[in-house]
């Protein structure tokens, strides 16, 4: 007997639900091709990476360059302590040679003066005003009879006459310097020069005698 | 996914953040505990233990004169310090054994010291021994104090590694002994090595002078160095510069020339103070003898505190003009009114009174009693006025109160009350005695004279600027009109007839200028017999010149000369310190002749 499956066929094929129907419908469509996917620009990357190398480098040179300075300003500092050293040696030697004392005394050696009493000469009219006279004899000996000391300079001879000092006596013999180094040193306290007897002041020189007006000079 | 997969994703990440934010909030208190809470706590703590301060030390200031030459400037010098301890520490060992020293034996070494230093060779070693045995732990044994910058060097050339110098502040005084007792000096003190002032403008002007010390603050590491950008420098406020009103190179030549004279007269001591009219500054206070205060040790200790503003003398027929002017004053005479008096008189009260020569009975006027600087004529004029009225008078006039300088150490003088006037006082403070001034006062007197009248305070220091420039001037006291102008002017004429027609007249000219001038011979009073020394007399000449428009008041003083025993002996003193004066600020000469000539006798 050919008693074939009576069994309806099924369909393969789900019925397609028709528009309408309840069940939300599933929105298919074919896929794209893929997005092509584009190479990420190096540019970006080799700015990162050189900008990560720039600051390092920049940072390796500051505090190189800081350390420069650090070093030079430590040798600039080590001078300034030479030169303020050799500055205060320097003053050393020459304070007191500015004193009215010293000055004086080397003025009298030269011959100079203080006397008179002041005379103006008016330039308008050429009149002399104040009553001129001619001395010859100082008002004070600064340097045979000075009477104003100056620790500072009491053993440093005259400019003018190097044999004295402003107290008038001779000038003690300065020690030789017993150490090696004896740059720009100073007289220490060695005995005097015997025979500290005030050497003789030389006479202040006469002014010339006026008989015919003031000198003039040749002129062609 | 599952939905429970989700859930069990989320809670683990819950449970991770969970977590992560608990610890971050956990270290973020600890963070803010310790950065705010207790941050101070903690700074302190670590400033305990790493910082460190050292003092910078500003220099003290300078002293100047009117014109900024300096008078005072500070200096470093040294130490020599050797430590005894590590003498002839520095040697190897030869092969044998034997010790072979590196640097110079000790003895060869002090030898070369010593001849830097000044100090003899046998006294270093046995400054060294006796340190080393009287303590044998002792790392410090001075050899000397004082070098100079020069010897500092020379010895650092020596290379000794036990020889140090450590340095002090210390002032140098380049003009010597120019205005010395003005200036005053320091000494230096042991335990800190600063200065400090002893006397004088140094002293008074301390406060202006003074550095104020900066400090150098520091974090230390572990070994001892500094921890780089920690350090913080508050910087050091250097002293400030004080001017004078001395001129140091008119003080220079006033002081040689008094000492010159002092010295030809056989005085003790002279005094040469010049006061500017028309501002009451003093322009040179010169003396000797006198210090230099490089080396005060080198004069006398009596000078070292100067005598200008602390010497008391009476000043004698000096002060017959404040006689004159109190009387034109007070409207009791004028220098017409005439009295007759003799060259020596009893007078009813018992005084006695006698003038400096011999003379008939004269009719005196005014003018007259002070050409002929008589005692009798001035106590008869005297007795126009009450006592009471003259004693208030001479203290208006300063006597007996400090000038406005108030120098260190300055005297006021001593004027008694009018009650305690005997019958010889009575008389004797009308021609200057029985009362005891300083000569920068006689000078203020004449500067108000000179002045028509008015008073202006004596001044010494000009200003103080400080470190930042900031100029601060003195306080002085206001002027005071102490004549009327008219008053002023006819005693001015009086005082200049004393020149002209007075008895040093002849010792006191200077050509071309007209001189306002009194001369003053007073007894000085000797303690020791309770009595007036017999022929020793301290004599003064105050003047001002030019006298027809007076631009400086000139004192000169001279105690008990012996050669000339009047005023005569000051007189060319005055004549060259004037002189000098004019001419060192150029003052024109008189313009006017002189012609008021006033009658001796009426």
């Amino acid at each position: 007997m050919s008693a074939s499956s009576a069994l309806p066929e099924e369909p393969h094929i789900q019925p397609r639900p028709g528009r309408g129907s309840g069940s939300p419908r599933r929105h298919l469509r074919p896929v794209d091709a893929p997005a092509r996917r584009r190479r990420p620009q190096t540019v970006y990357g080799l700015t990162a990476i050189i900008g990560v190398v720039l600051i390092v480098a920049a940072q390796l040179f500051f505090s190189i360059a800081s350390t420069q300075t650090t070093h030079h300003i430590v040798n600039l500092t080590e001078q300034q302590r030479a030169l303020t050293i050799e500055a205060q040696a320097l003053f050393d030697q020459v304070a007191g040679l500015s004193s009215p004392q010293y000055l004086a005394a080397n003025a009298t050696s030269a011959g100079m003066i203080s006397a008179g009493s002041p005379v103006f000469l008016r330039l308008s009219d050429a009149a002399v005003l104040g009553t001129a006279s001619a001395e010859s004899t100082s008002t004070i000996d600064a340097k045979g009879r000075a009477a104003v000391g100056n620790d500072l300079i009491k053993n440093t001879p005259l400019v003018m006459d190097p044999s004295a000092t402003i107290t008038g006596q001779t000038a003690p013999v300065t020690a030789p310097e017993a150490s090696t180094e004896g740059a720009g040193g100073t007289a220490s306290d060695a005995t005097p020069a015997e025979g500290s007897v005030a050497t003789e002041t030389e006479l202040p020189q006469q002014p010339p005698a006026i008989s015919e007006g003031l000198p003039t000079p040749e002129t062609r | 996914m599952t939905p429970k997969d989700t859930r069990i994703r989320r809670r683990r990440t819950v449970a991770v953040f969970g977590t992560v934010s608990v610890l971050m909030v956990a270290f973020s208190v600890r963070l803010v505990d310790i950065q705010v809470v207790n941050a101070s706590e903690y700074v302190a703590e670590s400033k305990l233990k790493t910082q460190q301060s050292k003092p910078i030390a500003g220099t003290r200031g300078e002293i100047v004169d009117a014109n900024g030459a300096v008078l005072a400037v500070s200096n470093v010098t040294y130490d020599a310090v050797i430590d005894p301890l590590n003498l002839n520490t520095v040697f190897r060992l030869a092969k044998d054994g034997t010790k072979i020293p590196l640097a110079e034996e000790w003895p060869a070494v002090s030898e070369k010291i010593a001849a830097i230093i000044g100090v003899p060779g046998e006294e270093i070693r046995s400054t060294v021994a006796n340190n080393f045995a009287d303590n044998p732990n002792s790392q410090y044994a001075l050899l000397t104090t004082g070098l100079s910058t020069a010897q500092m060097e020379q010895l650092k050339g020596l290379a000794i590694p036990y020889l140090a110098m450590p340095s002090h502040e210390s002032r140098t005084y380049p003009d010597g002994a120019v205005a010395g007792s003005v200036i005053g000096f320091t000494g230096t003190d042991p335990e800190k090595g600063t200065v400090f002032p002893q006397a004088g403008v140094e002293s008074m002007e301390n406060a202006c002078l003074t550095p104020t010390a900066g400090s150098q603050t520091f974090q230390m590491g572990g070994n001892g160095e500094v921890i780089p950008g920690s350090m913080t420098e508050t910087p050091a406020v250097n002293g400030g510069t004080v001017q004078l009103t001395i001129d140091r190179d008119l003080n220079w030549y006033l002081q040689q020339m008094i000492a010159e004279e002092a010295q030809s007269k056989g005085a003790q001591s002279g005094t040469v103070t010049v006061v500017e009219v028309a501002t009451g500054k003093i322009r040179a206070a010169a003396e000797w003898p006198t210090v230099d205060p490089n080396n005060i040790d080198g004069s006398n200790p009596n000078d070292w505190y100067g005598h200008i503003f602390k010497d008391l003398f009476e000043p004698g027929s000096t002060f017959k003009a404040a006689t004159a002017a109190m009387l034109l004053e007070s409207g009791a005479a004028t220098p017409m009114s005439t009295v007759s008096a003799s060259g020596w008189e009893e007078f009813p009260n018992g005084a006695r009174v006698g003038d400096s020569f011999s003379h008939d009975t004269y009719n005196y006027t005014l003018a007259g009693a002070l050409i002929d600087s008589s005692n009798v004529a001035l106590s008869k004029f005297g007795d126009l006025m009450t006592p009471e009225a003259r004693h208030d008078f001479l203290a208006k006039f300063g006597v007996g109160s400090k000038t406005a300088v108030n120098f260190d150490g300055e005297q006021a003088g001593v004027l008694h009350p009018a009650d305690q006037w005997d019958n010889q006082t009575h008389y004797a403070t009308t021609f200057g005695q029985a009362f005891q001034v300083t000569a920068p006062q006689v000078a203020s007197f004449y500067q108000m004279i000179a002045n028509d009248g008015v008073k202006k305070p004596l001044q010494l220091v000009e200003s103080c600027t400080a470190a930042d420039g900031t100029v601060t001037t003195p306080k002085v006291p206001a002027d005071e009109r102490l004549l009327s102008e008219q008053n002023a002017s006819q005693l001015s004429t009086m005082i200049e007839n004393v020149a002209e027609q007075g008895g040093v007249a002849d010792l006191i000219k200077i050509p071309g200028y007209r001189i306002a001038a009194k001369t003053g011979t007073a007894q000085t009073y000797d303690e020791a017999t309770q009595a007036y020394k017999s022929d020793l007399y301290d004599v003064s000449v105050v003047g001002y010149a030019p006298a027809d428009d007076p631009k400086y008041v000139v004192i000169v003083t001279l105690k008990e000369p012996t050669t000339v025993r009047s005023s005569t002996a000051a007189a060319p003193a005055f004549q060259k310190a004037m002189t000098q004066v004019l001419k060192h600020y150029r003052v024109m000469p008189s313009q006017t002749p002189f012609t008021d000539l006033l009658p001796k006798f009426g």
